[in-house]
C-alpha cells in the first residue's frame, strides 16, 4: 500500500520463472502491509485459542463456586470471575470456539450460495438473471435483525439453523459481485474460445469464470466473517430464544451488563474479545483487498 | 421520473409477498403454547373447554391455508390485527407508538454520524498516506469492529454515573421526549455509523481525486477551497448517498441493540417483547412494516441519487 521504492518489473520478465508468480507477488504485497500482517496474526492466535481451549483454559468454564463470586482480575483469576464464580478467561477461550465456528460456517455457506447464484445469474442472463436479482434485492430489504430474532426464537441459537439464517440474508452481496464479474468475463476471448470448442457451461464456470472471481470473493468472505461475528454476538446479547449453557461472548456481555459499576470486568473483557476477533478479520480483509488489487502492480 | 417511481412501488408487491409468506410459515411453526404465552400460570386453573374456546377466538385452530389467506386479506384491507397479549392494542398502535421513537434515534444517530464521518473521511483523503490518514482510518476500523451494544455499555459506564466517570447523561429511558435522554443513545449509534461513513467518504474522495475535471479546475486557477467543496466533495458524496441507503438495515440493527441497552421504547424492544410473548400478529406486523420502511427508504435514496447526479436518468 505504501510503496514508492519498488522497482518496476519489465513485462516480459514477469512470466519468466516462478519468481514473479501471482501468489508470490500477492504474499509480498500482503506482508508489506503491517496492518494486514497484524490481522493475520490476531486471527491465527484466536483460531489456535479456540481449538485448544479445553487444554489451555485454566479452569472449567462452567464450574460454579459461590466463594469465588465476582472476583476482580488478579493472579488467581486472570480476568476475574462472574456472578456464579466462573473464570471469565476460561469462558472467553471456550466462547471463541462457539463464535468463530458459527462465523466461519455461516460465511462459507453465504459464499457458496452467493457465488453459485452469481455465476448462474451472470452466465445465463435473461429470466434466470431477473429472478435471481429479484431475490437478491428482496433479501436485501429484509430487516435483518428482526428476521434473525424470529429465526433464533424459532429454532434456537447455537444450532445449525443460525448458519442458514445468516446465509439467507447475506448472500446477495457475493451474488451481485460475481454476476458483475461474469458479465465482463463472458466476452473475453478465452471464454468465447472455450465455448466455441464445445465446453459445457459447468466447465466454463468452474475453470474459467470462478478462478477470476476468487480474489474479490476472498475479500468479501474475510470482511463477512467479521460481520457475522458481530451479528451473532448481537443476537446472544439480546438473549432471545433458547438459552444455551455454553459460554458465548454476546451473552456474557448481556449477563454482566447489569453489574457494570460493581463488576466492570464481567462485560468489558468479552466485548474486547469480540472487538479483537472482528478487528483481526477486518484487518485481514482490508489487507487482502489491497494486496489482490491488480492496480497494485502497475 | 413519476413512471419510474410507480414501477418501483409496483415491484415492491411481489417482494413483500415473499417476505410475508416466509415470516408467516416461520411464526406458524413457532414452538410453544400460545395460550400459555398469554395467560401464563393461569392456564393451569383453566378447564380444557376454556382453553379450546380461547384457541378458537385466537384463530390458531384453523387450517394453515385459511390463517394465511385471512392474514393477507387483513393486510390488503389495511386492517391491523390485534395483539394477542396486550389487550386492546393492535399492530397499528404498537408501530404508531414505537416507530417514531426508533426513527428519532436513527435520525439522531445519522446526524451525529454525518457530522463526524464526512469531515473525517475528507481529512483522511486530503492527507492520504500521512500519519493523520493512518490514525483516522485506524480509529474508524476499530469503530466498525466494536459491537454497538458494548460501545453503549462503555458509554453508560463512563458518562452516566460518577463512580468511574461523570454523570453527564441519564443512564436510560425515554424521559417523555426530553432531548437529554436521546443524546447518549444517538451519540453511541452515530459514532458507530460514523466509522463506516468515514471509510466510504475517504475512498470515494480518492476515486474522484484523479478525475480530469479536478485538474481542469486547478488549471483554471480556482481557489483550493472552492475546488474541494464544489468540484471534489460534491462528486464524492454521491456514492455515499447510495451506500447510506443500503445501510438503513444496518442502522436499524444498531438502533435495536442500542435501544436494549438504554431501555429506549422503540421497535427493537417491541420485537423482543413480542417474541418472548409469542405475540404472532405483532411479530408479523413488525416484520412487514419494517420491510416496507426499508423498501421505501431505498426508493427515496435512489430518487435522491438521480436528483443530485444529473448523469443518472431513470426512464
Amino acid at each position: 500500500m505504501t510503496t514508492s521504492a519498488t522497482t518496476i518489473t519489465p513485462l516480459h520478465a514477469a512470466g519468466a520463472g516462478n519468481q514473479y508468480s501471482f501468489w508470490r507477488r500477492f504474499l509480498r504485497a500482503y506482508f508489506r502491509n503491517a496492518i494486514a500482517a497484524v490481522g493475520l496474526l490476531i486471527v491465527t492466535v484466536m483460531l489456535i485459542a479456540a481449538l485448544t481451549a479445553p487444554f489451555i483454559a485454566p479452569y472449567n468454564p462452567n464450574k460454579t463456586s459461590v466463594r469465588d463470586r465476582l472476583q476482580p482480575p488478579g493472579t488467581t483469576f486472570f480476568l476475574g470471575t462472574d456472578d456464579f464464580g466462573r473464570d471469565i478467561f476460561s469462558r472467553l477461550l471456550h466462547g471463541a470456539g462457539f463464535s468463530l465456528r458459527i462465523a466461519i460456517f455461516a460465511q462459507l455457506l453465504t459464499t457458496l450460495i452467493g457465488v453459485s447464484l452469481g455465476l448462474i445469474s451472470g452466465w445465463y442472463g435473461g429470466r434466470v438473471d431477473d429472478l435471481i436479482m429479484f431475490l437478491a434485492e428482496t433479501s436485501y430489504a429484509v430487516p435483518g435483525i428482526i428476521f434473525l430474532i424470529i429465526w433464533v426464537s424459532l429454532l434456537g441459537l447455537g444450532r445449525e439453523s443460525i448458519f442458514l439464517a445468516l446465509a439467507l440474508i447475506g448472500w446477495s452481496g457475493d451474488a451481485r459481485m460475481v454476476r458483475a464479474q461474469v458479465l465482463s468475463l463472458k466476452e473475453r476471448e478465452y471464454v468465447v474460445a472455450a465455448r466455441a470448442m464445445g465446453a459445457s457451461p459447468a466447465r466454463i464456470m468452474a475453470l474459467h469464470l470462478l478462478p477470476n472471481c476468487l480474489a474479490p470473493t476472498i475479500v468479501l468472505a474475510s470482511l463477512g466473517i467479521a460481520g457475522v461475528i458481530l451479528a451473532e454476538s448481537g443476537l446472544s446479547f439480546l438473549g432471545v430464544g433458547v438459552q444455551i449453557p455454553d459460554p458465548s461472548w454476546g451473552s456474557m456481555i448481556k449477563d454482566g451488563g447489569g453489574m457494570l459499576t460493581s463488576a466492570w470486568w464481567y462485560s468489558i473483557f468479552p466485548g474486547l474479545a469480540i472487538m479483537l476477533a472482528v478487528l483481526g478479520f477486518n484487518f485481514m480483509g482490508d489487507g487482502l483487498r489491497d494486496a489482490l488489487d491488480p492496480r497494485q502492480y502497475e | 421520473m413519476t413512471r419510474y417511481i410507480l414501477r418501483r412501488v409496483i415491484q415492491m408487491i411481489p417482494r413483500l409477498l415473499i417476505i410475508y409468506s416466509l415470516i408467516f410459515v416461520m411464526t406458524y411453526l413457532l414452538p410453544g403454547d400460545p395460550v400459555r404465552a398469554i395467560y401464563g400460570e393461569e392456564v393451569n386453573r383453566m378447564s380444557p373447554t376454556q382453553i379450546e374456546q380461547i384457541k378458537e377466538s385466537l384463530g390458531v385452530n384453523r387450517p394453515f391455508l385459511e390463517q394465511y389467506v385471512s392474514f393477507i386479506v387483513q393486510t390488503l384491507r389495511l386492517e391491523f390485527p390485534e395483539s394477542r397479549v396486550m389487550r386492546g392494542q393492535d399492530v397499528g398502535d404498537v408501530i404508531g407508538y414505537r416507530l417514531p421513537r426508533t426513527l428519532q434515534l436513527m435520525l439522531g444517530g445519522l446526524l451525529v454520524a454525518l457530522c463526524i464521518g464526512i469531515p473525517a473521511g475528507i481529512i483522511a483523503a486530503i492527507r492520504q498516506y500521512t500519519w493523520l490518514d493512518h490514525t483516522l482510518m485506524l480509529i474508524a476500523l476499530i469503530g466498525v469492529s466494536m459491537p454497538v451494544f458494548w460501545q453503549a455499555l462503555i458509554a453508560q459506564l463512563f458518562l452516566t454515573q460518577s463512580k468511574y466517570g461523570v454523570a453527564l447523561f441519564p443512564p436510560g429511558g425515554y424521559g417523555d421526549g426530553n432531548l437529554h435522554y436521546l443524546m447518549l443513545p444517538a451519540l453511541v449509534l452515530g459514532t458507530h455509523l460514523a466509522a463506516s461513513i468515514a471509510r466510504i467518504t475517504r475512498s470515494t474522495m480518492l476515486e474522484v481525486k484523479t478525475q480530469d475535471f479536478l485538474q481542469t479546475a486547478r488549471a483554471k486557477g480556482l481557489a483550493p477551497a472552492r475546488i474541494l467543496l464544489r468540484h471534489h466533495l460534491s462528486n464524492a458524496l454521491i456514492p455515499v448517498i447510495t451506500i447510506l441507503g443500503l445501510q438503513i438495515s444496518g442502522l436499524l440493527t444498531g438502533s435495536v441493540l442500542t435501544e436494549s441497552v438504554f431501555r429506549w421504547p422503540g421497535l427493537g424492544q417491541a420485537t423482543v417483547d413480542a417474541i418472548n410473548a409469542r405475540d404472532v400478529p405483532i411479530i408479523m406486523g413488525l416484520m412487514v412494516y419494517g420491510t416496507i420502511i426499508i423498501l421505501v427508504i431505498n426508493l427515496i435514496t435512489d430518487v435522491l441519487y438521480a436528483i443530485v447526479d444529473p448523469r443518472i436518468r431513470y426512464s
